[in-house]
């Protein structure tokens, strides 16, 4: 019989760089990478549109009204001849922002409304549910524009309105994986060793409900950015002159046969920011659900 | 049970070299690796071996069931009836399948279509192989339910697989399976899934079943009690490989390779004195992602000498040493056969 | 049958709560609707005057049930905008809506499970990929976005198809689809990318399990074994997905009635919204409402009577 080999001991920080490397050690691929990549660059001329040196996206220059991509400007003007890259970039920040303010209000309010209705159960889980029962029987653009034409329609409001739609699916999500974490012998452990619900919550639930809330975090947000161009499409989203993607896909209808690319430039940057979402999204949940499962 | 004499009928399945290797997250597992067996039309041969010795996949693998995505490589061919059928397209082998072999599975839970009533699955094979007609089919279902012993066949048959109990399903499995008049069965683990009581039920019906039609049957199993009395041939597979091969009788009477004889004496008996120490096989079974040189069984085995670790046993015909049953042949694979009977002795 | 009357509380609760909750939500809408139809440069005792015919002055609750109340029997009032009955206006434009919806469903069905099919029989192949990939693409396009690139092509570049207008089917039918066509498949797209998704994974799913080996094992073929011993398990949660998803189709016909300018209902509440016509809203949301809780009522219904599995449970 061979020799007992005695086991390593590794320390936590030994663990935790072992754990990172598992998660991101197997290649993701070049598109996740490229994806991440787009999303980067979103996101920075979201932060920095103001000091980029871009020609000022209000501007109309009658004269260059309709002109195509690279015929002075780099990816032209639109119908009141405002510069379409400036405006893109400008727009950008409309995106990023109401994406990220909702999809973070939808997962705090959400998510730990779902986490108390999950672990308590009994009359506040079975009002939440009558409660969310009621709101999702409004098709989302109805509860949206009812929403929008009572808070208003500034940055701020619009990013409280399509939060306030996110709250039902997040609180779904987080009460159906508070109800499966709160069976596994591990919290039953927590609560036999006399650990108080504050802390089980904090220390066992928590944690663990969390990831694929965070998982569903960038999927989540592909799909804000979708509702709020839909509503600038209507004209409903952040007022005018602030440019949005939506809103100019709506001004480029207009000019389909003569000009595509008032519409079709802003569609394509759109199409792109939520399909490089839903992907790196898409693969950080399978990646992390693979880890739950060796675990 | 069956008759002594078996060299005169013809053969139903001759299977040569069968390996299987398949794709899995840790790499190429070597399921199968040369397996070769005769079965004779009305013989019986269980196979034995523990999980993961790849009984079943082997079972599957006869008429290319494993979903196609898992296998990596297959080798080695099968003759069904003096036809070659490993290479045979998807749908040469769909008319073959349910028609000349049938096969029922373990678990009598899982087996049937939830959404299907029996009466629309065991009439499938009617019409599709017999071609039948819908109204024909039903007749011929109930009475298939009814051989099989399912009481009040004619209502049960518009029922629902969840309404029956595990035996019952399993019963309504073997009558699928025999529809058409199969010349072959495999049935894989058949009892493992059900009651003891049960157990003998089905098993006892399968026997009839196979007299009545002297069909073969190949039955797969980790239980020996089960193939003790029930098969003419036993197989003994161990990490994918066949171990030994011999007729029943001369099994028990001169096991050669020490991986069926520790089986044997990893049986609790009743003549033991209380408190006796059960004898398990002592390690665990192989991993068959990489497979070592030499014998799978070495590891564990008490006998194992520097040739086991090295080289991997072929298999052959054993010596006749002292063996009371008529000569049919004995193979084995071990450098160093035991030479023990199943009570203990030497011989 | 008594699990119909085990739901019904369920069902009049939930319409009740839709019922009040639009109502809340249409009363909490900025704007004091006697000033909305008067204009803002009336004298106040005006105001106070039609508010009082109104009922504006009587509780909450009581203009709740008032209101309710009325609906029940079919009037949902008269637009002071417009003039028109609320139920009559709802009523000429439905036919537009729910066609919409209809041709979307099943363009968006009949074009997922042949492909979903296709995907799991042969899932991880090339083949797979490529259909996913071409779902995953749909699923980032949003209903508005598919319109206007349909439009580029099929209206604007080839013509072929109309990018306004309709003409109803009574008038000439052919016509009717080719106006149709373009809002239906905007509509369409985002469903197939869902329902294929959905369907893919279900079928990949029950094809692993036992009775299907079995199946093969009877030697049956592959497409019988596709279409009768796979797609039926898995078509209950396709059908449960196509109820919940009525919400997200009326979200889409408001957007592609309004591109497409169709006299759909959701063009009307759109409009009406714009308007500050608050009694139109009104009525049109309870309506949409009611509409998607009892057809998911029904759905529900239906599960439980075609799956053999819940049907004879217990």
């Amino acid at each position: 019989m061979p020799a007992k080999k005695r086991p390593k001991i590794e320390s936590k920080a030994q663990n935790f760089a072992r754990a990172l490397q598992q998660v991101f050690g197997r290649g993701f691929g070049p598109g996740f990478w490229l994806a991440v990549f787009w999303l980067v660059i979103v996101a920075f001329c979201a932060m920095f549109a103001d000091w980029l040196p871009l020609r000022d996206p209000l501007d109309p220059v009658i004269a260059n009204r309709l002109d195509g991509p690279l015929s002075g400007s780099l990816l032209g003007a639109d119908g009141l001849g405002r510069d379409i890259f400036s405006r893109l970039v400008h727009g950008s920040r409309v995106s990023v922002v109401i994406g990220l303010t909702a999809v973070t209000i939808g997962m705090i309010v959400g998510g730990a409304l779902g986490i108390i209705a999950g672990y308590f159960r009994g009359h506040f889980e079975r009002a939440l549910m009558a409660v969310l029962d009621v709101i999702l029987a409004f098709p989302w653009l109805v509860l949206l524009l009812a929403l929008v034409a009572f808070i208003g329609q500034s940055l701020f409001a619009i990013s409280i309105a399509i939060g306030f739609l996110w709250i039902p699916a997040y609180a779904r999500v987080a009460r159906a994986n508070t109800l499966s974490v709160v069976q596994r012998e591990y919290v039953l452990a927590a609560k036999a060793m006399g650990a108080s619900t504050t802390r089980i919550l904090v220390r066992e639930v928590l944690p663990n409900v969390v990831l694929p809330l965070l998982a569903y975090g960038l999927v989540a947000m592909g799909l804000v950015i979708i509702v709020e161009s839909a509503l600038a499409f209507l004209g409903l989203s952040v007022e005018a002159p602030q440019p949005t993607w939506g809103g100019m896909i709506s001004e480029g209808k207009r000019h389909l046969a003569t000009a595509v690319h008032v519409a079709l430039i802003p569609s394509i940057t759109m199409f792109l920011t939520v399909l490089s979402l839903n992907f790196v999204g898409d693969r950080l949940r399978s990646r992390f659900d693979v880890k739950e499962s060796n675990l | 049970m069956t008759p002594p004499e078996f060299k005169e009928q013809p053969l139903l399945l001759d299977v040569r070299n069968l390996t299987i290797r398949l794709n899995s997250a840790a790499g190429l597992v070597h399921a199968v690796e040369d397996v070769s067996f005769v079965l004779r039309e009305g013989q019986t041969l269980g196979i034995v071996g523990e999980s993961g010795s790849g009984k079943s996949v082997m079972a599957r693998s006869l008429m290319n069931l494993l979903p196609r995505r898992s296998v990596a490589q297959r080798q080695g061919c099968v003759v069904l009836s003096g036809r070659e059928i490993s290479a045979l397209s998807e749908r040469e082998l769909q008319k073959l399948r349910g028609a000349q072999v049938a096969m029922i599975f373990q678990d009598p839970m899982t087996a049937l279509n939830p959404v299907l009533t029996i009466c629309v699955q065991v009439s499938e094979p009617l019409q599709q192989h017999l071609g039948l007609s819908k109204q024909a089919a039903r007749q011929r279902t109930i009475e298939l339910l009814d051989a099989v012993g399912i009481p009040d066949a004619a209502n049960r048959v518009d029922q629902y697989p969840h309404q029956l109990s595990g035996g019952m399903r399993q019963r309504v499995v073997i009558a699928i399976a025999m529809a058409c008049d199969p010349a072959l069965l495999i049935a894989d683990e058949p009892t493992t899934a059900l009651d003891v009581t049960v157990q003998k039920q089905i098993l006892d019906l399968l026997s009839r079943q196979q007299t009545q039609r002297r069909m073969g049957m190949l039955l797969i199993t980790h239980d020996l009690g089960v193939v003790a009395s029930r098969a003419d041939i036993i197989a003994v597979m161990y990490a994918g490989r066949l171990v030994e091969l011999a007729p029943a009788t001369t099994l028990f009477g001169a096991m050669r390779h020490p991986y069926t004889e520790a089986l044997f004496n990893s049986i609790p008996r009743i003549s033991d004195p209380g408190h006796t120490r059960l004898h398990a096989i002592p390690g665990r079974p192989p991993q068959l992602h990489n497979p070592s040189p030499g014998c799978a069984f070495a590891p564990r085995c008490q006998y194992a000498q520097q040739r086991c670790h090295r080289e991997t046993p072929p298999v052959v015909v054993a010596e006749s040493s002292i063996v009371s049953a008529k000569p049919t042949e004995h193979l084995h694979a071990c450098f160093f056969p035991v030479a023990k009977s199943a009570s203990g002795e030497a011989n | 049958m008594i699990m119909l009357l085990r739901k019904l509380p369920w069902l009049i609760g939930t319409l009740l709560a839709v019922s009040f909750f639009t109502f809340m939500l249409v009363g909490l809408l900025p704007g004091d609707p006697a000033v909305l139809i008067l204009g803002a440069g009336v004298s106040p005792e005006a105001i106070v005057a039609l508010r009082l015919e109104m009922g504006l002055d009587r509780p909450l609750l009581i203009r709740y049930l008032d209101w309710l109340g009325s609906a029940l029997t079919g009037d949902l009032g008269r637009s002071p905008m417009t003039g028109e009955l609320v139920m009559d206006a709802i009523v000429e434009r439905l036919p537009v809506t729910v066609q919409l919806g209809l041709m979307a469903i099943l363009i968006a069905l009949v074009l997922a499970i042949p492909l979903a099919m296709m995907s799991a029989s042969f899932a991880g192949s090339k083949l797979d990929r490529v259909i996913s990939g071409i779902g995953f693409a749909l699923m980032s396009v949003p209903g508005f976005m598919m319109a206007i690139f349909l439009i580029l092509i099929f209206a604007v570049t080839l013509g072929w198809f109309p990018a306004t207008g309709w003409i109803p089917f009574s008038v000439s039918p052919l016509d009717n689809l080719r106006n149709a066509l373009l809002p239906a498949l905007s509509l369409a797209m985002i469903e197939l990318a869902l329902y294929m998704r959905l369907l893919r994974t279900d079928l990949i799913d029950t094809l692993q399990q036992d009775y299907i080996t079995l199946a093969r094992a009877k030697g049956m073929p592959s497409w019988r074994i596709l279409t009768r011993h796979a797609l039926r398990p898995s078509s209950f949660s396709l059908l449960t997905v196509v109820g919940l998803q009525l919400g997200g189709v009326i979200s889409g016909a408001i957007i592609v009635e309004e591109i497409f300018a169709l006299p759909g209902v959701g063009r009307l509440l759109y409009q009406s919204i714009l308007q500050r016509d608050l009694l139109m809203v009104q009525g049109i949301v309870l309506f949409i409402a009611t509409a998607y809780v009892l057809v998911n009522f029904i759905v529900d219904l239906c599960y439980s009577l075609l799956d053999p599995r819940v049907r004879y449970a217990g």
